[in-house]
């Protein structure tokens, strides 16, 4: 009877094994044999070692499962198990094998793990002969399992590979486990110790048996059926390239040296590259003058960093001009190349003085010395490579003498003014010993003395100028040009301010500061006084002569009366020849000169037609001082009133205009006292190329990653607001990835972006509003497909610029019978007769009809705009004294009341009724909390708006505005268009603070808040709309956010836009550039309130003239 | 419904004139093989199929050409571009305002995707989950629900496309249900020239209108067919593993799942429980349609295309290729 432990190939067998390991550790290392039925359906073995009938009490009293087991003699295997306390089945197993195994863990057969664990390192076991190492290796490299390391072992079967693997391929154990028949096994460490076990299997004693093969300094392989394989720990392993033979099937053939004894010729050649800034131009004389603006409008430090050499040659004289490029600072050439239409040349890459033109490169590329040898770099200071139609052409400058183009600058009177002002101001008093610079320059270096001094304006003479100022400046020395300058410009300062600041209805100041402008070489301004002069002051001799005199100096004009007369008859006039009719007109008429000749009467009236037409070029201030000679003439009251309310008429038509009724100096005063000359630089448009630039600067690093479609769309707005700004080249520049992919693009794009080229060409032509409705038809026209038709419609009818037409207003709505009324009285011209209409539309007693509250609002505003045009401010108090009280108490819904008190305020200003247009201001203030949207308020906050900028701040226009705060607070539909409103009407109020505090606070919330699709744009077109009257720094800081924040602007056009183009993002990228852009600026918002208050000091004038010649 | 007797006799005709229309439609395109082919397995197994890859790859062409050499009436193919703003209504069809006021809610399904044999979803991630949800019971259960009846749809093949494949977990649950992604990458770096000419031969043939692909190879009808003797078969010995003993050897069975294994564990692609018995399928049928017969190693490539997320998909191919030793 021998002793042995039962193993039921479960989990109990591990608890079993460890037990007896631990318990009798002597039996560790002897020699057991394990006993295995041969039926694998059998479970379990025996494990039988020395144990005697002590240890087997032991184990049996520690609960491990001991039998005895004996042979009978038919060679079956009997195993009881061991219960000395009472008597147990027996088990038979027929056949059994046995297998020997000199320690306890080789007595021990690998389990079965469930699954395909994963394993850290293992071991691929082929022998080398087989296809299994071949395939393995093969396989690994596939894998890109180059990492793998190879030992090679010899036994007496032959030489076996040991492939050995970190994080080995699964897929390659589970092989080697599934397919014996490939002859490969594999292995996978236990721990980190030296026991291998089969894939998929685990050692129960795993871990003791790693521990003790250490310890012997053996490497152990266990096989599925518990076979042990041993090798040693220090068998080198090597590379599996160390294993391979690598073949390749290729014939071979050797090539020797052989010296070469020719050379290619090769033409080097200019062909297109991508468009680089220029920093040189090769200027004729013309183009070199022609810089003259630029250097104008150029700081100091921006001029400094040109200069110029002149150079002759077999062309002729060459300026040579260069700018200094400097790290982090932006270029200039782009504008030097727009202003002067020549494209210029850009450093060759890898040779400093070597120049190509722009947009060019050479091909092929050479080796840098090579090329130096061949252009001769070396021999000059640079070299340009020009191109015209003959082909390429080396210039060699040898050594040009430059000089900086600050040195090039000669200062003298010009147009310019504010510059020159500038500039002599800063000569004056930041430098007293100093007058003018003037460079020690050789005398071909004053080309603009030798070469365009018969193109400049007369310039005052200086003895002329002394005797005028001497009076006032008394210590001026008559011999010092530049002290006269400046007084005279002292003085000319003083009367501007003046005017500008306060207007002007005195005749004095205004005659003074003619003689003053005439004196500084400035006969238009001068004109500009004398007209304002004899309007205020009436018909003198002396001031009409001089003004003829000075009219007809300027235009070339004869002055005979024969020439006046047939101007008089034109079907047309320029803005020159109406000027020079008026003045010569009066001039007659004050020396009573050919009034009697034949003819002479019908010239008049001819003359009296042509300034009472508002399409009459010539400034009001004029057309009345002729329409009042004419008609006084003859004591026509009857003609004078036609012509006062046909220019009044025209005037709250069209109101004033920037061109023919605002002198310029006013404008350059305007800006000199409102901003300062800084300020006034900041309008310019070269501040808003600046700006532009800022802005495509970062919206072009943004692009990169966006969208195809999306970025094009960038581009294109950038595009047109390069264009609109001047910057042609640069306007190009970013649209040519559009164009160079735009049969890339889907239909609907491609063709919108064919539109928006058209609109860049528009922009840059200044065209006509009919050349582009011509242009859109010639776009849309060709396009057959429906569905892209109406995707291109879609963006182009919302789009500022794509439309053809101004937005449809919308439709009358009134019933015929009132429609009737109204379409008359819109043809009277009497503005009594529409306030009798109006009456008579809106009483209810007539015919007991109940209008309707929008019908009644309807009627209101078309036939107040109807009084606007008659002209006659009796007749718009009479109609608007009709309107106000149907608007305060028959208009009942506060929307409807708010739009028709707007359109009363709007004629209220107009009519100049401050007390009207604050009674309006405090109803549509008291309005706000009843309005069901904010939206509603808007139609009355914007005229409202625009009546605050022609009259200026009021305690009602502030209450108004405050009134509308908490609309503006209120997290509704609307509230942010109000808030920017509100920040608009602040700032018009001179509240800058409380201004920028709004207008901000609209840009965060329309950036962060929750808000719908359209909302957040119609907020966002609102504060846009609002900041174009801020000045540019500040402007650009909020644009700028808006454009980081583009990509909130979402719309849900599905149905239409299909995801095409993104209808709210290409819409305010239009707005954007429209706010940088613009041409309703900052400045122009002071320009119109000169405006405003001149146009009221004109209709007083006029109404005072027309009652004291008709005697009212 | 056809029996498997019928079919037995006509399967043979069945595919040789599938097989003729993949290899011809092939001759319109540049090294496109591959995704006709795909094409083609998923049409016959009527598993919806997804091209992943940037516009321009002839993702919408293939789905065009193959869709017009089947003679499918004109509405019978539905197709339509997805995005987040797009409307249950423009695929399933507008409201039936009439019935509504009786208070039913219908929709009028003419002309869309619910009355289509085939359909062809381009950015089909892009739409909202109103879209998802519909799709997901279309393309999962074959119905549509009209006033809470669920009513089945005519669809029977489903391709989409889409330029990649978000991110986000509800959408896990529609990418799943494509078993079969496959990636198309632009030809021009190696078939510059044959891209040309085969592109202006297609710009000729939209001039002058004509369409040669469309020569009929194949009908719709013997994709149907065809599907359905695979229906027949895989259930002819009573049991699934009849099926897979008689069709699938031992050996590339064993092959099938160790890929399947490695997959996950390597390269940790999700392969559901749902997936792993349609990729069985598709791969039969692949086996059936290309050679007639029992399943080979090469029919395993399949699995190159399973995986999930777009950084796998050419990850999973490589692999899967290197595996079977297929290049």
């Amino acid at each position: 009877m021998k002793y042995g432990l039962r193993l039921h190939d479960d989990p109990r067998d591990l608890a079993t094994l460890r037990t007896l390991a631990d318990t009798l550790p002597t039996l560790r290392s002897a020699r057991w044999t394990e006993l295995r039925p041969t039926d694998p359906a059998v479970p379990g073995a025996v494990l039988h070692g020395p144990i005697d009938l002590a240890q087997a009490q032991q184990l049996r009293g520690l609960g491990l499962d001991v039998v005895r087991f004996t042979e009978d003699d038919f060679g079956a295997l009997i195993v009881h198990p061991y219960r000395p306390d009472r008597l147990a089945t027996p088990t038979r197993w027929e056949t059994f094998r046995t297998r020997l195994a000199p320690t306890l863990w080789e007595a021990v057969a690998p389990r079965r793990v469930a699954g395909d664990p994963i394993a850290a390192e293992a071991c691929f076991w082929a022998l080398r002969e087989g296809d299994g190492a071949h395939r393995t290796l093969e396989r690994l490299l596939a894998l890109g399992r180059d990492d793998a390391r190879v030992t090679e072992l010899r036994n007496t079967d032959g030489v076996a590979l040991l492939i050995q693997v970190t994080n080995a391929p699964l897929y390659l154990l589970m092989r080697a486990r599934e397919e014996p028949a490939e002859s490969v096994r594999a292995y996978v460490r236990v721990g980190d110790g030296d026991l291998w076990v089969a894939f998929g299997y685990a050692h129960p004693l795993g871990p003791m048996a790693s521990r003790a093969l250490h310890e012997q300094r053996r490497r152990a392989f266990v096989d599925a059926d518990g076979s042990w394989h041993f090798v040693a720990p220090d068998a080198p392993a090597r590379s599996i390239y160390d294993v391979l033979e690598t073949r390749f099937e290729a014939r071979a053939a050797e090539w020797t040296h052989a010296p070469a004894v020719e050379r290619f010729r090769i033409t080097l050649r200019l062909v297109p590259a991508a468009l680089s800034d220029p920093e040189l131009w090769l200027l004729d004389p013309a183009q070199f003058l022609a810089m003259e603006p630029l250097v104008e409008s150029m700081p100091d430090a921006e001029l400094a960093r040109f200069s110029v050499s002149r150079n002759t040659g077999p062309q002729g004289t060459r300026y040579v001009l260069q700018e200094q490029v400097r790290p982090n600072v932006p270029r200039l050439g782009l504008r030097v190349s727009d202003l002067l239409g020549v494209a210029g040349f850009a450093r060759a890459p890898g040779v400093d003085n070597l120049y190509l033109p722009v947009g060019r490169r050479l091909v092929p590329a050479m080796r840098r010395d090579e090329l130096r040898a061949l252009l001769g770099t070396d021999r000059a200071r640079a070299v340009v490579i020009t191109e015209d139609s003959d082909g390429p052409c080396i210039v060699a400058l040898i050594d040009p003498a430059e000089s900086t183009l600050r040195s090039w600058v000669e200062y003298a009177a010009s147009d310019h003014r504010l510059e020159l002002e500038r500039l002599v101001e800063t000569s004056v008093f930041d430098w007293p010993e100093l007058t003018i610079e003037r460079p020690p320059a050789p005398a071909q270096s004053r080309v603009r003395r030798a070469e365009d001094d018969a193109q400049r304006p007369p310039r005052a003479r200086p003895e002329e100028a002394s005797e005028r100022v001497s009076d006032e400046a008394g210590r001026v020395d008559p011999s010092d040009e530049v002290a006269l300058s400046v007084a005279l410009r002292e003085a000319m300062r003083g009367y501007e301010t003046r005017i500008a600041e306060g207007g002007c209805e005195d005749p004095a100041p205004w005659l003074d500061l003619a003689d003053l402008k005439r004196q500084a070489g400035d006969p238009d301004d001068a004109c500009a006084c004398l007209e304002a002069a004899l309007f205020h002051g009436g018909l003198s001799l002396d001031v009409a002569t001089r003004l003829a005199a000075q009219r007809a100096q300027m235009h070339g004009h004869r002055g005979t009366f024969e020439e006046w007369a047939t101007l008089a008859t034109a079907t047309k006039l320029s803005p020159g020849e109406a000027a020079y009719l008026g003045a010569r007109v009066l001039e007659h008429i004050a020396r009573g000169d050919g009034l009697e000749s034949p003819g002479a009467e019908g010239w008049f009236l001819e003359v009296a037609r042509c300034f009472a037409s508002a399409e009459t070029p010539a400034s009001r201030r004029l057309a009345w001082a002729v329409l009042r000679a004419v008609h006084g003439r003859t004591r026509d009251a009857l003609e004078l009133t036609r012509a006062k309310e046909r220019v009044l008429g025209g005037i709250n038509d069209r109101g004033l205009s920037e061109s023919a009724d605002l002198p310029r100096f006013v404008r350059y005063a305007l800006a000199r006292t409102v901003e300062g000359v800084e300020g006034e630089m900041e309008r310019s448009r070269a501040e808003q190329l600046r700006a532009m630039e800022d802005l495509w600067r970062e919206a072009s690093a943004a692009i990169v990653l966006e969208p195809a479609a999306r970025s094009a769309y960038v581009r294109m707005a950038f595009g047109v607001g390069f264009t609109r700004l001047g910057a042609s080249v640069q306007a190009r520049e970013v649209v040519a990835p559009v164009e160079a992919d735009l049969s890339a693009h889907e239909a609907p794009n491609r063709v919108i972006f064919q539109l928006y080229f058209a609109r860049m060409a528009h922009e840059a032509t200044h065209g006509d509003v009919a050349a582009w409705a011509r242009e859109v038809e010639s776009a849309i026209a060709p396009l057959k497909d429906a569905r892209v038709k109406d995707r291109v419609e879609f963006l182009r009818k919302r789009s500022e610029w794509l439309r053809s037409a101004a937005p449809a207003s919308a439709a009358s709505t009134l019933r015929p019978v009132s429609e009737r009324g109204v379409a008359e009285a819109e043809g009277f011209t009497s503005g009594v007769l529409i306030a009798e209409r109006m009456s008579e539309l809106l009483d209810p007693r007539v015919d007991q009809r109940e209008l309707f509250d929008y019908e009644i609002a309807q009627v209101i505003e078309r036939l107040l705009r109807a009084a606007l045009r008659s002209g006659s401010d009796e007749g718009i108090a009479r109609v608007l004294a009709v309107a106000i009280p149907q608007v305060t108490t028959r208009v009942r819904s506060p929307g409807r009341r708010v739009a028709a008190a707007g359109e009363c305020i709007k004629v209220a200003a107009a009519l100049g009724d401050l007390e009207a247009v604050d009674r309006l201001l405090e109803s549509v203030g008291s309005l706000t909390g009843a309005v069901q949207t904010p939206n509603e308020l808007l139609t009355g906050v914007h005229p409202s708006l625009a009546a605050l900028r022609r009259l200026g701040a009021g305690a009602s226009a502030r209450r108004f505005l405050e009134a509308l705060e908490p609309v503006a607070a209120k997290a509704t539909p609307g509230s942010l268009q109000v808030r920017a409103s509100l920040a608009e009407g602040y700032l018009l109020l001179k509240d800058d603070a409380r201004a920028a505090a709004l207008i901000e606070s609209t840009v965060d919330d329309v950036l962060s808040a929750s808000l719908g699709h359209v909302e957040r744009f119609d907020a966002a077109t609102a504060a846009l709309a609002a900041l174009r009257h801020w000045p540019m720094g500040a402007r650009l800081v909020l644009v700028r956010r808006l454009l980081q924040g583009l990509d909130r602007f979402t719309d849900a056009f599905t149905a239409s836009a299909q995801g095409v183009y993104e209808t709210f993002k290409v819409l305010l990228l239009e707005r954007v550039v429209d706010t940088v852009a613009d041409d309703v600026t900052f400045e122009s918002d002071r320009v119109r309130g000169y405006l405003d208050e001149d146009e009221q000091a004109i209709r007083r004038r006029i109404i005072a003239d027309w009652r004291s010649a008709c005697g009212r | 419904m056809w029996t498997l007797k019928e079919l037995e006799r006509e399967i043979d005709g069945i595919r040789e004139r599938i097989n003729r229309h993949r290899r011809s439609l092939d001759e319109y395109f540049v090294k496109r093989s591959e995704e006709i082919d795909l094409a083609t397995v998923c049409a016959c197994a009527q598993e919806p199929l997804l091209f992943v890859g940037p516009p321009g790859t002839a993702k919408s062409d293939l789905v065009v050409k193959f869709v017009e050499s089947l003679g499918l009436g004109e509405s019978d193919y539905f197709e339509y571009m997805l995005t987040k703003f797009t409307e249950p209504s423009e695929i399933l069809g507008p409201i039936d305002i009439d019935l509504l006021k009786q208070g039913r809610f219908m929709r009028r399904t003419k002309g869309k995707l619910p009355e289509a044999k085939v359909a062809f979803l381009d950015e089909i991630f892009k739409s909202n989950s109103a879209i998802l949800n519909t799709l997901l019971t279309i393309v999962n259960e074959r119905k549509f629900y009209q006033d809470g009846e669920a009513l089945p749809v005519a669809l029977r093949m489903l391709f989409a496309a889409t330029n990649d494949i978000p991110e986000q977990s509800e959408l896990d649950a529609l990418a799943d249900r494509f078993v079969v992604k496959v990636e198309t990458r632009p030809v021009k770096d190696d078939h510059f020239t044959e891209l040309i000419d085969a592109g202006i031969m297609n710009e000729v043939y939209k001039a002058t209108e004509q369409k040669p692909w469309a020569r009929g190879s194949a009908s719709f009808e013997d994709f149907l067919k065809f599907k359905r003797f695979m229906d027949l078969t895989f259930g002819e010995g009573g049991s699934g593993s009849a099926d897979r003993e008689r069709w699938f050897p031992r050996e590339v069975f064993a092959e099938f799942r160790r890929v399947v294994r490695t997959l996950e564990t390597e390269d940790k692609v999700f392969i559901s429980d749902r997936k792993l018995v349609k990729l069985y399928r598709v791969i039969r049928t692949r086996a059936f349609l290309f050679h007639g017969g029992a399943v080979r190693t090469e029919d395993l490539s399949l699995l190159g295309y399973a995986g999930n997320r777009r950084q796998e998909l050419g990850v999973v191919q490589d692999k899967v290729k290197a595996l079977l030793g297929l290049g």
